[in-house]
């Protein structure tokens, strides 16, 4: 489903350059569950913004369902997200403009398809939201955000979905519900899951843990997932 | 602490500093100007009479006033003014002109400009006349060609360029011809009854106490009907009507900086509320709400002077355009140099504008809780009405209000303007919300993704769009009104022609051509659509009091004008189309030797007068003394094209006085109008013609050159409104990238993020251009009944170009400034936390 091939993502300022992630490589299989952990600063999240295309690698490549991010460009990688993609991210990245609704349905509405307000309203639902759905971002808690965000993650049936720190900025018990969701959005639209998390007890709930040191992969263990 | 505080957001903080800058530029302009203009016109106030001294009459000089004239001395210069026809002998066409006979000599001080300039000396060679610069353009004449004023043929030796006392705009509403003073009285023209200006100018080695006891003899002077005018009068005279101009224009420049201090004050809004996080950690820390406000009230000090100091520098530069854009209205050369008073007011005032409006959003520091160091909460710095800030709208209106005092010299037009800008903001507010309101309310759903977010994106957290749309729009506003109100007056002038039959009018007519002249008209296929008799008279009493003994009363309200001339009346047995009854009762005939004859008298005036139906009024008609009474009031419509009067007389009285008519027809066309003016003059060279086309075309020339120097004032309120605009979209920059990175995240092509930019700046822009509009239309609706008196025409296509230009220039900006949002990297949205 997913491949890194020799990843390596360096920046140079004057005349030092700093190598952030240095030559990874690893296949994610279709319907896995993966978590990419490390300690901050180890290049975990650089890693992830190379495996969605957000960012582009100094050299190898990322191939995603037989595609070569490399050979892509801006508006290429964006379809390709849109297409095979969600995202949930830390800081929710809600659009303060529009409804939660509105907000879960924006990338089927990208791709221009009609009548997608029933299944967004069902996402809605199955994250437990249905009576929000014109609240604005700014009319919910941080735990409601984010599930409007996993509902929005799911709205396109994406053939992956990268999850940034999805309970970094949520208490224990908001951070419970949401990993809950995550799993259970995962199992119900069989999803290839890619968790960003420096937290172990929930890097343990997947099928696979990648372990990032400076920037280089030093482990890459199967795990006998916990039941989420 | 504020200097420490401001890194990382100075850029910021220019832009501020930008919004206050074209409105101190344009009040700096303006005001220096004014300061250079009272300079010039101190400098160069004998030029602008030609004379020390002038006295003036309406009629010839009496023989008690000749010899008040001897017996003053001096060296002497003669000049009559008077309107008559001048017909172009090389081209058969002619032109109701204004005809000046000068003595050889005048201008004693100051010079006459023509081109060639040996033309002046040339003047006063023989029969020679110099005609005004735009005759030469439009009749196409040159040196050589002839032209004929009454019964005399002159000339012309040079074309007019400047005159003292007279600006360029002068010769647009009648252009000049001037003669030797010599011929004058052979051209035919100066019969009785003719309008005409009489001067005598005075130069005296010591004028001062020569014009002190001609002062004491004032009353004398009014006895005989004589007007005099000094050096100190004129430069009076002058000096106020150019400061109510300057005035007028200052607060129009004033209005660019009160846009200005509303950009300010949103601008600061949405920077305070990006602070709110800095000022709870200071709250934290142990500042009290005064020091965290105290380092902002620093920052916008410091601000407000900049831009204040940007401003003046700038206005001075503009300073030296104002002169060009004036140069038809200017009668003294203005040079330039630079006012310090101008730039202190121009300093203070930004500075004021700048800290008065930013202490609205300022005053929200009191309001952010150090617990916003642990809990975001959005309404941290709510706009809410309390005693605070209601204080702090009361100084902002007070000191608009001062202000505008100190431009007016009078408070009540300070209150005025005042209250008018406010209600106009009010109004502005208003429209705005309800349009942000009524179109989110009732967005069509079934439009494309792009278009919806587009519009969301208008209501944005902190977003600056009704400020905008109140920026934007009042500088809409300003230029729409301007436009319509030009309108309004030319539309009305255009449907006076379409509405009535005659649009050519011979007056000055003597009774004996006056047949002659009808059967020419009616030979070259003109009907005779009014013949009215004019009867020239003098009021000498009323009721019982003579007018002398009136004039002398303070308290009288009665113009100077409605004595010191001679009056026209008519006479007939009905009314006309345009006039109706008031009050008391309509007598059609009366007779000559009855005792007293009723008369009915213009209701504006006889409310001036002070009259009351049964009031006397004594009447001198041309040496016969006339009792009457005032036996009716009646409405006239005075924009109708034919002779309106004050005062009409019963059929059966005046029909064997001395009198001149007034003919009117109608002209197919404008060559057929030019041909029977051509006639007509040729054979009575002291009949003149007014053709309505020709007032047409002077009229909007005349508001053509008002409004273009109001526009060029209203200019600073557009770029105002555009910087203000640069600004917001600059301060909204951070969100809009971190929107459209997100939006490329969930796979967003560059196209559509592309369209949601256009979209959101559309929509903004277009509900500016209608917000201000809306507004214009409303003035010029109010304009139309209360002011032109006139019906509203509301013209469509200016509309449509006026909100293409504003949305286009919006869009234009915007999307200026958002350029590179979609390269942004996508990854960026992973690493904000």
């Amino acid at each position: 489903m997913l491949q890194a091939e020799q990843l390596t993502k360096s920046y140079t300022s004057g005349n030092r350059t700093l190598t952030v992630l240095d030559n990874v490589s690893f296949t994610l299989d279709k319907g896995s569950k993966n978590a990419i952990v490390g300690p901050s600063g180890s290049g975990k999240t650089t890693l992830l913004g190379l495996l969605a295309g957000l960012d582009r690698p100094t050299s190898g490549d990322v191939i995603l369902d037989n595609n070569s991010l490399n050979s892509l460009d801006e508006q290429g990688l964006a379809a390709i997200r849109n297409k095979y993609t969600g995202f949930v991210f830390q800081s929710f990245q809600l659009i303060p403009t529009l409804t939660a609704l509105e907000n879960v349905m924006v990338p089927l509405e990208l791709r221009g398809e009609k009548n997608i307000r029933g299944f967004a309203m069902q996402l809605l639902e199955e994250v437990g939201l249905k009576d929000r759905s014109h609240h604005y971002p700014t009319q919910l808690s941080g735990g409601e955000q984010q599930r409007v965000a996993l509902a929005r993650a799911f709205i396109n049936r994406p053939a992956i979905l990268f999850a940034d720190e999805p309970t970094g900025n949520l208490d224990a018990d908001t951070g419970d519900l949401i990993t809950e969701l995550i799993f259970d959005l995962n199992k119900t639209y069989q999803t290839t899951l890619v968790l960003v998390t420096h937290d172990m007890e929930l890097a343990l709930k997947t099928d696979r843990i990648l372990k990032i040191r400076n920037g280089s992969l030093i482990s890459d263990d199967k795990t006998e997932p916990s039941p989420a | 602490m504020a200097i420490r505080e401001t890194r990382g957001s100075r850029k910021r903080l220019f832009l501020f500093l930008a919004s206050i800058v074209m409105g101190v530029s344009a009040l700096v302009a303006i005001q220096s100007f004014n300061h250079n203009l009272n300079r010039a016109i101190d400098e160069q106030a004998r030029q602008l009479l030609g004379s020390d001294l002038v006295i003036s009459a309406r009629a010839a000089f009496s023989e008690d006033a000749e010899i008040l004239i001897d017996t003053l001395g001096g060296v002497q210069a003669r000049d009559y003014e008077f309107q008559s026809m001048a017909l172009f002998t090389s081209t058969g066409a002619t032109r109701l002109s204004r005809i000046r006979a000068i003595d050889e000599g005048w201008p004693f001080y100051g010079s006459i400009d023509a081109e060639p300039q040996s033309a002046v000396e040339t003047l006063h060679n023989g029969r020679f006349a110099l005609a005004d610069r735009n005759l030469q353009i439009q009749f196409g004449l040159n040196v050589g060609d002839s032209i004929q004023v009454g019964n005399l043929h002159f000339e012309i030796a040079g074309f007019l360029i400047d005159v003292p006392g007279e600006s360029a705009a002068a010769g647009i509403i009648g252009p000049r011809i001037f003669i030797p003073a010599e011929f004058v009285y052979d051209t035919g023209l100066l019969q009785r009854g003719s309008r005409a200006d009489y001067r005598i100018h005075f130069q005296f080695d010591n004028p001062a106490p020569i014009i002190e006891s001609l002062i004491a003899q004032r009353d004398e002077l009014d006895t005989m009907r004589l007007s005099m005018e000094t050096v100190a009068d004129r430069q009076e005279t002058f000096g106020q009507a150019f400061s109510t101009m300057a005035q007028f224009l200052g607060l129009v420049g004033f209005i660019a900086l009160l846009l200005g201090g509303i950009g300010v004050a949103s601008a600061v809004y949405a920077y305070i509320k990006q602070r709110v996080e800095t000022v709870a950690v200071l709250h934290c820390l142990g500042a009290d709400t005064s020091q965290t406000t105290a380092i902002y009230v620093v920052q916008m000090l410091m601000v407000g002077f900049l831009g204040a100091l940007a401003g003046s520098i700038l206005g001075i530069g503009i300073q030296t355009l104002i002169p060009i854009l004036l140069q038809d209205f200017i009668p003294v050369d203005v040079s330039f140099s630079i006012s310090p008073i101008a730039i202190l007011i121009g300093l203070g005032v930004g500075m004021g504008t700048s800290v008065l409006f930013a202490l609205l959003p300022l005053s929200g520091i009191r309001d952010i809780s150090p617990m916003a160091t642990l809990r975001k909460n959005d309404d941290a710095v709510a706009l809410r009405f309390d005693a605070v800030r209601i204080t702090i709208f009361g100084l902002i209106f007070l000191a608009v209000t001062l202000f505008a005092i100190t431009q007016t010299e009078r408070w009540f037009h300070g209150i005025f303007f005042s209250l008018g800008i406010f209600s106009a903001i009010g109004i502005l507010v208003g429209i705005a919300k309800l349009i942000t309101w009524g179109v989110r309310r009732y967005f069509p759903d079934g439009l494309s993704y792009v278009w919806r977010q587009g519009m969301a994106n208008l209501y944005r957290p902190n977003n600056q769009t009704v400020m905008l749309m109140v920026t934007i729009g009042f500088a809409t506003f300003l230029v729409a009104t301007l436009y319509f109100s030009q309108s309004i007056i030319l539309g009305q002038l255009d449907l006076t022609r379409q509405d009535n039959d005659a649009n050519l009018i011979f007056y000055d007519i003597q009774t004996d051509q006056n047949l002659a002249l009808q059967n020419k008209l009616l030979e070259a296929g003109a009907p005779v659509l009014l013949d009215v008799p004019i009867v020239t008279m003098r009021m000498t009493h009323i009721n019982g009091n003579t007018v002398e003994r009136i004039r002398q009363t303070k308290e009288r309200t009665i113009p100077d004008w409605l004595f010191a001339q001679e009056v026209r009346a008519t006479y007939r047995d009905t009314l006309t189309r345009g006039e109706k009854i008031l009050s008391g009762e309509w007598i059609p005939e009366s007779d000559f030797n009855a005792d007293i004859v009723p008369i009915s008298i213009a209701e504006g005036i006889a409310e001036v007068m002070n009259l009351s139906i049964g009031d006397t009024i004594r009447f001198n008609v041309q040496g016969i003394p006339l009792e009457t009474y005032m036996a009716s009031t009646r409405e006239v419509n005075w924009q109708q094209v034919q002779p309106n009067f004050i005062f009409l007389f019963p059929a059966g009285v005046l029909e064997g006085a001395p009198q001149f008519h007034v003919v009117s027809t109608r002209a197919e066309s404008a060559s057929e109008s030019v041909a029977l003016q051509s006639s007509v003059v040729a054979n009575f060279p002291n009949v003149s013609a007014i053709d309505l086309d020709v007032i047409i075309a002077t009229v909007d020339d005349i508001l053509g050159k008002i409004t273009y120097v109001i526009q060029f004032m209203a200019l600073f309120s557009v770029i105002t409104g555009l910087i203000v605009l640069i600004g917001a979209v600059i301060a909204s920059k951070f969100q809009r990238a971190r929107e459209s990175v997100l939006l490329k995240t969930l796979g967003a092509s560059k196209r559509q993020v592309m369209i949601i930019q256009i979209a959101e700046y559309l929509f903004l822009g277009s509900f500016a251009a209608l917000t201000g509009l809306l507004l214009a239309w409303l003035a010029a609706f109010l304009l139309s009944i209360f002011v032109f008196d006139t019906a509203f025409l509301f013209t469509l296509l200016p509309s449509i170009v006026l909100f293409v230009i504003v949305v286009a220039l919006t869009m234009s900006i915007g999307l200026l400034n958002s350029r590179g949002l979609y390269e942004q990297p996508a990854v960026a949205v992973l690493r904000e936390v």
